[in-house]
């Protein structure tokens, strides 16, 4: 646009030049940058620990809708339902496992579809098989298996219990042979939750309330589908974000403090920019009547000085995104770096040669420290930064508008 | 220069004029936006720290004190589990030592199930002081004096409607004396309801006689010991085992609680630690305001820095008003972020209890406006996952140090305006408007 | 009346301050035709400044109506005040007041740049205007290059240079020295006699006043002509 064309030539010389008037804006600049990153890593970081449980959860366990079989079947749901991935039909039974030397551990099974793997390729793509194979019999995770020393082909004991109002409990053992361990990186269900295909079940389930299960094409469609659901006459679905409100709602909410606590960073930023502006507007103060005697109004004039919060706040926001995006997706290797340099360090100073640890996997059940960033997010943030410097600036240049030309040059 | 003149001129420096036009005003409102940007970013520090401190000291205490005690004797060549115990009591400077016999089974009432961990006590236990400081009663009482009295968790009991005096099935397996396992099913009568305000801890507990236990219990599923508690296992975490090592029959090994529990401690740990790296780059970023706002300083006293070198006052002196002004400045913006972050950690419950009425009355507002159903009650903190409250606990020396690296680093930022004053010529100063 | 560029009718012009009120300026009269030059002087501080500040559309006054270029200046508004300083007026002031970090030329060009957004049109505008007031080799000089009296040329320059239909010059040659201040004042009348332009100067040099075709002195407040 022609009419800012002079407006940047003015600005571009201004504050090149302009450095011995004040304080640069390179610090802030630096500030922005640091808080984009830090929030950045900071946000993918929890994310990735969240969206490894939540996704964990989802595939395996409460699905995206879980409706009460009684009173409908699997097909039923899937007519009312057109654009749905899969449904199936589950039980879960709390129980306990004993493995042949007599250890015993709680445990949740799920009497799965025989076709589960065929029907399901979310459920298959989640569990990843450590040896043996799906099917042929129980499925237990890698921390059970470690913890009760299991291996593929041991047989185990598990409990089965039914209460009948006139017998009582009827308690008695089953065996069942393990056909698989799998892993899905969610600790409770590693160590917690077995698979069993139904036809192999011996009546384990028997008594259990049935549920089934449905996936979705996009997750976020629960509500919806409920809805298509209760109009087809099925009633009692329940959403994943309702079933596990509890986990997902603490999950969000240490997200949002997260944000606020870091975002504190862009509300420091923007009072050093004010202040810096002010500054730079009151030291042109001659300049600016000038070029008012010349027929710039006060708008062009404040644009001018909002050249230089842009550049502050873009420059920074892009730097912040582009340091930020770099360490986030690398911060495993820069956490390996760290231990090193810091135990080679403590080595060096007589210690125990132990490093800095972050996320070390004694301490969380994790390998590698899993980083995930939704573009939403990136965006926010970053706006938010580059937002900071900008209503800082503009609130800043307001100043310009009281600088009368006439009694600027009167003062001689 | 000596020290009363130079605090002469750096008050006035520093203070400004009362009668400055808005131009020379410049410095004085960057000095007090940087002094606000201390405060305001040591506020969150401050307060995160505490609650955290206050959280994990909560959960801590409650697992110390209602699950691994402050010192275990486990035994590895020995069955005289009443032998270390009596001998533990005897141990100068132990309050307490009792047996426990833990190990899992099912809980079977009113037509659900639940998984449970059995915990084998004994009523000394139960009724301790040191227990009781975290046990809270829910209904019933805690006492298991009979043989098949039971206590259960408040989340058990919720899921199986529980109440004192139902009756419960408890499931254990065991093996028979042809080797094959088979479940042993027993009839406890839950006496009362108890919750430690941490469910992680007491999802699943189910309290009973250990005498009982050890008759029920299936020995290779049951892991057996003494607790013992001596004094305030913070202050001094070695000091239950210190007691009784010695003084135990042979056969036992002696662990202190952090050992026991060694991940979890460290990991909460390892998580207080990052947040605060995280917060401290606010106060980071704001020390960058000292520097900023020193420089404007530095730049429109121009003409005072020239007068004053040329009445004698050297660099040196003149960097030294400017950077001890820096860390004044911190220390300034230092005890009032402490004493906002103090005032909102002291009353964080109630905060947090405000806050998410407003947000209930929010998503009230809302669904009410948008015609959808009234959203289920909103808890900032869900109890299912945090403590139910937060403790406040005040640790003067933590925030002592915030307070010290505040002034560090605000006095590290004063220190390029410092040589920038210094290097100021007179001709410069006075030549300028 | 259709050739009055200038009208002044009633000016009153009053500075409040903490310790008085001041009536600086107590009913002007005035009325300029296309292309006059006009001279005011008058002891100093005696408002002559502030009157040419009310007429460039930098100041408004207390009571009175102003018209400059067919435009009432008294209840413009700020952006009509704007465009009207920028196209319809040329100010030289005392103290040059061009801007430090540009050069000759930039500083020139800059009034043709803001009104057109065209870069080389204003500065092939700006040069043949630098060259008659002999600056032709300073174009690319920044201010504190050039002495006073160049200072003051490239401002005439910059006065011209959207060709208005006034120029306003405060006390021009104030500041400058004999030989400095001769070359203005025969830059200054030559050129509005030139491009037809109305000149009005506020000066205390008796001969640069005298070369005005119309005189008026200002003293208490009130415009008297000779």
């Amino acid at each position: 646009m022609n009419r800012l064309a002079w407006i940047r030539f003015v600005a571009s010389r201004w504050f090149r030049s302009g450095r011995k008037v004040g304080p640069s804006l390179g610090p802030a600049t630096a500030g922005i940058a640091v808080g984009v990153a830090a929030l950045l890593c900071v946000i993918g970081v929890m994310n990735g620990f969240q969206i490894g449980f939540i996704d964990a959860v989802l595939d395996l366990d409460s699905y995206h809708v879980r409706i009460p079989a009684a009173g409908t079947s699997v097909s039923a749901v899937l007519s009312a339902v057109p654009g749905a991935r899969a449904a199936l039909q589950f039980v879960d039974v709390r129980t306990m496992v004993v493995n042949a030397r007599g250890k015993a551990s709680p445990l949740r099974i799920k009497v799965v579809p025989d076709t589960v793997m065929a029907d399901d390729p979310a459920f298959a793509g989640r569990l990843t098989m450590r040896s043996g194979t799906f099917g042929a019999g129980l499925a237990v995770g890698s921390e059970l298996a470690r913890s009760l020393d299991i291996r593929v082909g041991d047989m185990v004991s598990v409990l089965s219990v039914q209460a009948d109002v006139d017998t009582g409990i009827d308690a008695h053992m089953l065996e069942f042979t393990v056909s698989g361990i799998y892993h899905c990186g969610y600790f409770d269900f590693d160590a917690g939750l077995a698979f069993l295909p139904s036809s192999l079940s011996s009546g384990l389930d028997a008594g259990e309330t049935p549920v089934i299960g449905l996936r979705l094409a996009d997750r976020y469609d629960d509500e919806r589908v409920i809805g298509l659901l209760e109009a087809a006459g099925i009633r009692g679905a329940e959403g994943w974000r309702t079933y596990n409100r509890a986990f997902f709602g603490a999950l969000r909410m240490e997200k949002t403090v997260m944000l606020m606590l870091v975002g504190l960073i862009f509300i420091v930023v923007g009072v050093n920019i004010f202040h810096l502006m002010r500054k730079a507007v009151y030291g042109r103060v001659d300049d600016i009547a000038t070029i008012k005697a010349l027929g710039a109004a006060s708008i062009d004039v404040r644009r001018i000085f909002m050249m230089d919060g842009i550049a502050a706040g873009a420059g920074g926001a892009i730097a912040g995104l582009v340091v930020g995006l770099l360490v986030a997706f690398n911060i495993n290797g820069i956490f390996s770096g760290i231990s090193a340099i810091t135990s080679a360090i403590n080595g060096l100073a007589g210690g125990s040669g132990k490093g800095l640890e972050f996320f070390s996997p004694d301490l969380f059940y994790i390998g590698d420290v899993p980083v995930r960033l939704s573009f939403f997010e990136v965006l926010f943030i970053t706006g938010a930064g580059a937002a900071s410097a900008l209503v800082a600036a503009w609130a800043a240049s307001a100043r310009v508008s009281r600088i009368m030309p006439a009694e600027v040059l009167r003062d001689e | 220069m000596k020290g009363a003149p130079i605090l002469f001129v750096a008050s006035r420096f520093f203070a400004g004029r009362r009668n400055a036009a808005g131009t020379r005003d410049q410095a004085r409102k960057a000095l007090v936006g940087a002094v606000l940007s201390i405060a305001l970013s040591l506020v969150p520090l401050i307060t995160v720290m505490q609650v955290a401190d206050g959280m994990i000291r909560g959960i801590t205490a409650r697992y110390v004190e209602l699950g691994t005690y402050h010192a275990q004797a486990v035994p590895y060549a020995s069955a005289d589990l009443v032998g270390a115990r009596d001998a533990a009591r005897n141990a100068p400077g132990v309050t307490g030592a009792w047996i426990e016999r833990q190990s899992v089974g099912v809980v079977f009432a009113h037509g659900a199930r639940e998984g449970a961990i059995i915990r084998g006590v004994e009523q000394g236990f139960v009724t301790d002081p040191s227990t009781l400081e975290y046990l809270r009663v829910v209904s019933g009482a805690a006492t298991i004096e009979k043989p098949y009295d039971a206590l259960v968790g408040s989340a058990m009991a919720r899921k199986l409607s529980l109440n004192a005096g139902d009756t419960v099935n408890l499931i254990t397996i065991r093996r028979n004396q042809s080797g094959v396992m088979i479940p042993r099913v027993s009839i406890l009568t839950v006496r009362g309801v108890v919750s430690a305000g941490y469910r992680d801890l007491d999802a699943q507990w189910l309290f009973m006689r250990q005498e009982t236990a050890a008759r029920l219990l299936p020995p290779e599923n049951t892991r057996s010991f003494v607790g013992i508690k001596a004094a305030d296992p913070f202050k001094a975490p070695a000091a239950a085992r210190d007691a009784v090592s010695g003084h135990l029959p042979p056969g036992f090994s002696v662990y202190q609680w952090k050992d026991i529990q060694r991940n979890l401690f460290e990991s909460l740990a390892s998580t207080r630690t990052m947040l605060l790296l995280i917060m401290a780059i606010t106060v980071a970023v704001a020390a960058v305001n000292v520097s900023s706002a020193l420089t404007t300083l530095v730049l429109e006293r121009g003409q005072e820095i020239a007068v004053m070198k040329s009445l004698g006052a050297s660099p040196a002196d003149l960097a030294r008003i400017f950077s001890l002004g820096g860390a004044a400045l911190g220390a300034l913006g230092a005890v009032l972020g402490a004493a906002g972050g103090l005032l909102v950690s002291v009353r964080i419950n109630q905060i947090l209890a405000g806050l998410e009425r407003i947000l209930n009355m929010l998503r009230d507002l809302s669904a009410r406006l948008s015609g959808g159903l009234s959203p289920a009650q909103y808890r900032i903190l869900d109890p299912a996952y945090y403590l139910e409250t937060i403790p406040v606990h005040i640790p003067f020396a933590e925030i002592a140090v915030v307070v010290i690296a505040a002034v560090g680093l605000s006095f590290v930022a004063a220190l390029g305006p410092a040589r920038r004053a210094a290097a100021l010529s007179p001709l410069d100063g006075f030549r300028k408007r | 009346m259709n050739d009055d560029v200038i009208v002044c009718d009633g000016v009153r012009k009053t500075f409040h301050s903490a310790a008085e009120d001041l009536e600086i300026l107590r009913g002007i009269d005035l009325r300029l035709s296309s292309g006059d030059c006009a001279s005011i002087t008058g002891p100093s501080g005696c408002g002559k400044s502030t009157l040419l500040s009310i007429l460039g559309g930098l100041d408004s006054p207390s009571t009175g109506r102003v018209m400059v270029g067919g435009i009432e200046l008294s209840d413009a508004r700020e952006d009509e005040l704007s465009t009207f300083r920028a196209r319809v007026v040329g100010f030289v002031f005392q103290f040059h007041y061009l801007l430090k970090d540009f050069t000759a030329l930039e500083n020139t060009m800059l009034p043709a740049f803001m009104a057109s957004g065209d870069r080389r049109d204003a500065e092939a505008r700006a040069l043949p205007l630098l060259e008659a007031v002999g600056l032709g080799d300073r174009l690319h000089h920044v201010p504190s290059m050039l002495s006073g009296g160049e200072r003051q040329r490239v401002a005439i320059a910059r006065a011209l240079i959207n060709a208005p239909a006034i120029v306003l010059a405060d006390e021009p040659t104030g500041n400058l020295d004999r030989a400095s201040a001769g070359i203005v004042e025969e830059l200054l009348f030559q050129m509005a006699a030139t491009t037809n332009t109305t000149l009005l100067v506020v000066t205390h040099d008796q001969g640069m006043a005298e070369r005005a075709g119309r005189r008026f002195m200002l003293r208490d407040g009130v415009l008297l002509e000779s």
